[in-house]
This record gives structure tokens, sequence and C-alpha cells, in this order.
């Protein structure tokens, strides 16, 4: 069976099929790209505000434990130390933006916190005991 | 792979539009961190000074007369050319010539100490002198080597007495020294001030100058007058000026981007301002930080217990007085042997002190002392938190921002 659309129009629609296509064969593709551009700065910012968090509560901790002044303006330092997780809220943003969904995010996060665990396999491929 | 990671993100900087709303942010938070931490105008530090007074201490400063064998002034130390400092890592004292590393190969009497900027001694709140804080203020009054005898209930006036009668700093350690005035008395030291204000009343230039400068007759000179006199040239020659970070916060100035971050990791997580606060960036108290040590040190065979030496209290070994921070870019050598040539790496001793540390090239007495070190500084909570490199330049920069012309106008 033909269709009965002029010859330009077909062009046109199959121009669109291809592009549809390629489009969605390619996203994955452009998502990868940006996590490989985007994975250093960001496995920074991950690291940065996880180590500012965990400043901040034992900072806190410290103070309840102990009202000295020093803990006080240490709790003051962390306080402002937070804004590294500033930072990393609004690089999270941007991927976004930039077309990076939550898995690819949670799997940057992760590659960041797990990224010392070769160095962990070196050290039970060293000392495990072997029957 | 590293260039296409800055072009995304600069990009990505450029797409986002919240970015002087960040800026703003962080402007508002490093303002209200500094101002809370005690930072003020250099005026509200400035203290007044006699102008006429000034200038004969400039003159008494310059003079190698007031040193007993007649051959080391302040100056010789303390040069314009490095913002007050001298820019070796130990100090040369008599018998030392020339300027920078000239002197330090001149043969002269080695002080091992690092020769401390005098920015901001004259100015208010300014209590404690030295590295090891030999001259402090405290509410009994002030406490020195001169013990009940002080010469001056004014910290800055007792600090100004002390470098003419210190063994190689200005006092050459000869037979004739060693027989007459190397006593632990204050009266030796007394011996030696008559001696000096002598001299600068049989000066034409010097003692005219202080005469009219204290409105008295030439005879009545004493020593106390050629201090006083030097007090007024630091209050005037050494005082705080605006810095960029002064216009920053109360003119309204920009920092640059890094400046501001470095700021911030400075107020904020790199907690350099638990030690480091007030209006002269220091404490006043006393710290460890596993700096090398250059030279043979104060307590010899390369050992410098620092305020140890001062109290003879064991908690307070190897800890030397928070240094101020105005004009720091610009003293090098740091620590209180000189033994850090650059800035960024004397903040990295602050958190990781084994970066620099090589084993092989020490000896066991060097490594068991550097043991030592680290661990007066391991037990400090203050400690300051990992920081990547460039967080580190970017709290250099910041320093760099602390900084005002170190040689004024005339």
């Amino acid at each position: 069976m033909r269709l009965g659309l002029p010859r330009t129009s077909r062009l046109l629609a199959a121009a669109f099929v291809a592009g549809a296509v390629l489009s969605h064969l390619a996203a994955p593709v452009y998502r990868q790209i940006v996590m490989s551009i985007a994975y250093e700065p960001y496995a920074r910012l991950v690291f940065a505000c996880d180590n500012a968090m965990r400043d901040h509560l034992l900072v806190k901790q410290r103070l309840a434990r102990d009202p000295a002044s020093d803990n006080v303006s240490a709790l003051e330092a962390a306080e402002i130390g937070l804004l590294d997780c500033q930072d990393y809220d609004q690089m999270r943003k941007r991927l976004i933006q930039w077309g990076l969904r939550d898995n690819e995010l949670a799997l940057m996060g992760l590659r960041a916190i797990e990224e010392k665990a070769t160095s962990l396999h070196r050290v039970i491929e060293i000392h495990e005991i072997r029957y | 792979m590293k260039y296409a990671t800055s072009a995304f993100l600069a990009f990505m900087t450029l797409c986002w539009p919240s970015g002087d709303a960040v800026a703003d942010l962080r402007d508002a938070v490093l303002l209200k961190a500094a101002l809370r931490n005690g930072f003020t105008t250099p005026e509200a530090l400035s203290r007044p000074f006699s102008r006429e007074k000034s200038a004969v201490g400039r003159l008494l400063f310059e003079s190698t007369r007031l040193s007993l064998n007649g051959d080391t002034s302040c100056k010789s130390c303390h040069l314009d050319r490095f913002s007050s400092a001298d820019g070796i890592t130990n100090a040369i004292g008599v018998g030392g010539r020339g300027e920078g590393i000239d002197r330090l190969k001149s043969g002269g009497a080695v002080v091992p100490r690092n020769t401390l900027p005098l920015w901001g001694r004259g100015a208010k709140d300014f209590r404690v002198f030295f590295w090891d804080g030999k001259v402090e203020q405290t509410p009994a009054g002030v406490r020195s080597q001169f013990g009940a005898y002080a010469p001056s209930s004014d910290p800055l006036t007792v600090a100004v007495h002390l470098p003419f009668v210190e063994i190689r700093e200005m006092v050459v350690d000869d037979a004739h020294v060693s027989r007459e005035f190397e006593k632990e008395e204050v009266a030796a030291a007394q011996r030696i001030y008559a001696l000096l204000a002598r001299r600068v009343r049989d000066d034409d230039t010097l003692g005219s100058g202080l005469a009219a400068a204290f409105q008295i007759d030439r005879r009545d000179i004493t020593f106390a007058h050629v201090v006083e006199s030097i007090t007024h040239f630091y209050r005037d020659r050494f005082r705080i000026r605006e810095t960029k970070f002064h216009r920053f916060i109360f003119r309204g100035a920009a920092l640059s981007a890094q400046e501001r971050e470095g700021g911030l990791i400075f107020y904020g997580k790199g907690r350099c301002v638990q030690c480091h606060g007030g209006p002269h960036f220091t404490d006043f108290r006393f710290h460890a930080i596993p700096f090398p040590q250059a030279g043979f040190g104060k307590n010899g065979f390369g050992v410098d217990y620092g305020r140890y030496n001062v109290t003879f209290d064991d908690r307070d070994l190897y800890k030397f007085r928070t240094p101020p921070l105005f004009n720091v870019a610009h003293t090098a050598p740091y620590s209180h042997s000189g033994g850090v040539a650059k800035l960024e790496d004397a903040i990295r001793f602050h958190f990781d002190p084994l970066r620099f540390f090589n084993p092989a090239e020490h000896d066991l007495v060097e490594r068991v002392e550097f043991y030592k070190r680290l661990s007066a500084w391991s037990g400090n909570e203050l400690r300051v938190p990992v920081l990547s490199d460039e967080e580190v330049g970017a709290v250099a920069s910041f320093l760099e921002a602390l900084s005002f012309d170190s040689i004024p106008p005339q």
C-alpha cells in the first residue's frame, strides 16, 4: 500500500522518525559524556560537603559536652564550612539542568564515596588468610 | 580531559543565573564572620604618637651606637626590603654584614629564632611580644625577664628594652661582656642602658634631637627617653594601614573570587580564625605546629622548646605565640626558626606536616625531636582539617589581601 503523501512530506516524516530514534539512542551516550566530564569536580564537592557535615556534627557534640568559647567559635567556623554543601547542591541542580537524572547523580556520588575501595581490596589481598 | 572539564564548568557557571546571588551571600557571610571575630579599622587600632619623637626614634632605630660593640642597629634585622623582617631563616645579630642572604653568609652571630616583623607592635591590644611571649601584658601587669623591676607598665616599652641587652642579638659574646654583664640580674642590663644613654647624649644628632623632642636638657637624657622615642616610631611607622580586606569590609570594595573563597575557608572550615582571630589575626596564645627546626635552636642541638623557656611548664613545650598576619605574605620565611620558605607550605604544615618530612634526610635526634613536636601538635583539637591545594592557594590569596604598603610615605 502506498501512502498518498507528497514526496517532501514523506522525507520530512522519515527524518523526524530517524531523529527521534537517534536522540533516543544518543541520550544515554550524552549523559555518559556529561557524567565523565563532571565527575571529578562533582566527586570533590561530594567529599567536601560530607566532610563539612561530619565536622559540623562533631563540633556540635563537643560544644554540647563542653560549652567553652573555643568550641563556640569552632561551631561558627563549621557553620560557614557548610557553604561547601551549597556548592554541592548547586552543582547537582546544574547537572539536572544539563539532563542528568537522579540515577546518574546517585551513581556518581557512590563512585566518589567508594573511590578508596580499590585500596581496601589491595589491603585484603595482602592480608587475608588463605587456606 | 582536564581542559574539557574546566571548559564545561565555566560554561555551566555562565549559564547559571544565580551566580551573583551566591557571591552576595558569600560576601555577606565573610563580612559578618570578620566583624564577629574582631576585625576592625586601622584607625581603631592606632595609638597616638608624637611626630617629633617618632622622627628621632627612627634615627635611634637606625643607629649602630645602640649596640654595645657598635656594629648592629634595630634596622640591621628589621628592613623595609623584607617588610620589617630580614628575609632569612635565623636572625644574624652582632658581627653580621649586609642584608638577606649576604647577612646570613657574613659570619655574624646566629640568633636562633626567625626575625619577627614589626607591623602592629605599637597598636592597641597588641599584648604579647616575641615568639615565646617573653614579654606579655597580664591582668596583674607586664610579665617579663625584668620581674618586679619592669621599666614600664607598657608591654611594648618593656619589649623594646630587650634586644639591646640580648647576647648575640645586639651584644657581642666576648670575655669582657661575659665578665661584666652576662649575669642573671637586672642591674647588669641597667649598666648597659646607662652606657648606651651616655652615647646618645654624646652624639650631636641623636642627643640634640632627643632633647628637642622631649623638651629637656641634653644632659638629662636617660635610656627611658631612648626607648620611648623608639616606641613612638613603632606606633607611627609600623602602624596597621588599610588593606584590600579593610576596603572590602568597610567600603564595599570587591575581593577576587579566590580571595573570597580563601576568606571563607579562613573563617570557616579551615578554622584558621580559631587561633588567628581578633584585630591582629592572633589570639596571643601559644600553640604547637610541627614546623621544621632550622638552625641549632634556642635550647641547642637543634631543639627549641618555645614557650616552655619562659614558663618552665612542660605543657608549653614546642609552643609558640600565634603570629599576627598583617603583611604576612611579604615576611617570608615562616615559623619560629624560619624553616618554611613559602606561605602556602606554612599553611600546609598546620594540617599535613608529614608531606614535608623525609626521615632519610634526618638523623636520629632530629627525627625524635620531630616526633615530639608532632605529638604536641596532634593533641590540639583546634587543628586545621584537610584542605586541597586549590584551597590552600585561596587562603594564601586571602592573606595577600591583608597586605598594605610596607614602606609608608615619608
